[in-house]
């Protein structure tokens, strides 16, 4: 189950990537909770969440320097300066075209909801991964822009 | 020729100035793109204005594109205008839904320029498309 999201996730974050952020993507398994901290800590970090509430709940939380989202949201409107709303915008939209992609993939209700993507804090992303009811992918995409961290939590 | 007026619906302000800077490219020669960020907004700017055609997203907040389709369609007037959603949604029921209730076209994103230029021909027909300001769809756009 954790494999085949994974799988999903990472085909899913590449084809919206290269399709509407022309940047292409390579993903890494290889980093530990010392490197989520060391994300976390910077002061310039955004963090976007969209979730898929069903019978159970699965939460996509993406975390990514606010001057690597910047470059992305650059190519994505097509803009030579883009405002901070533009920028947590276009994070936004990354999320909700992913969380379709989920949504319609992986979960085979028909009931399952895909809810409006939000701007999280660090302390939501972080009790988030803490949760120890809760079963956890986490990886990274490297961009020649910079880093996204991926979270991908379900909860019963 | 004359110049389309096309509103685009979508909770995402970056979303809709790529939809409209993806229209503009394809070769649609529309000047008047009206933006509205949810159902509702919409339907309030559609007072007074006659729309061409209407791209809208599905999920947004307060009232969703089905819901938009469907109080259009208790308008003589809005009823007419041809709707096509662009959605993150892939659902086949979802999709029939959208086609019963009355949607013209239907196409999810992530979409290619091309894709928008498809599904705006087979809808508005050629009539609308000026070939000579369309940027070559295997160049790339300029985004």
């Amino acid at each position: 189950m954790e494999m085949k999201l994974k799988t999903l996730m990472k085909d899913l974050i590449s084809e919206v990537l290269s399709g509407m952020f022309f940047s292409p993507a390579e993903f890494s398994d290889d980093f530990d909770s010392g490197e989520i901290n060391k994300i976390l800590k910077n002061k310039d970090i955004i963090i976007g969440n969209i979730s898929v509430q069903d019978k159970s709940r699965l939460d996509v939380y993406a975390a990514v320097s606010f001057e690597t989202m910047k470059g992305l949201a650059k190519d994505f409107t097509g803009k030579q300066d883009v405002s901070k709303d533009e920028i947590e915008g276009s994070l936004l939209e990354f999320l909700n075209m992913a969380g379709g992609g989920i949504l319609a993939d992986y979960f085979n209700d028909s009931t399952a909801k895909l809810n409006i993507p939000v701007i999280s804090s660090g302390s939501d992303f972080l009790n988030s991964l803490s949760d120890k009811k809760s079963k956890k992918i986490l990886f990274k995409c490297i961009l020649i822009k910079g880093e996204i961290l991926f979270a991908c939590i379900s909860k019963n | 020729m004359g110049k389309l007026t096309i509103m685009v619906v979508d909770d995402s302000s970056p979303m809709r100035e790529v939809i409209i800077k993806t229209i503009k490219a394809a070769g649609y020669t529309s000047d008047n793109f009206i933006q509205a960020s949810n159902g509702r907004d919409a339907l309030d700017l559609m007072q007074g204005n006659w729309i061409d055609l209407l791209v809208t997203d599905y999920n947004m907040p307060d009232m969703d594109g089905l819901m938009l389709i469907e109080e259009m369609k208790k308008d003589d007037v809005f009823s007419s205008v041809p709707v096509l959603i662009i959605t993150t949604e892939r659902r086949e029921e979802l999709i029939e839904l959208f086609i019963e209730k009355g949607a013209a076209g239907y196409l999810k994103k992530p979409f290619r320029p091309e894709e928008i230029r498809q599904k705006i021909s087979e809808i508005l027909g050629e009539r609308n498309f000026d070939g000579d300001e369309a940027e070559d769809f295997d160049e790339g756009l300029d985004f």
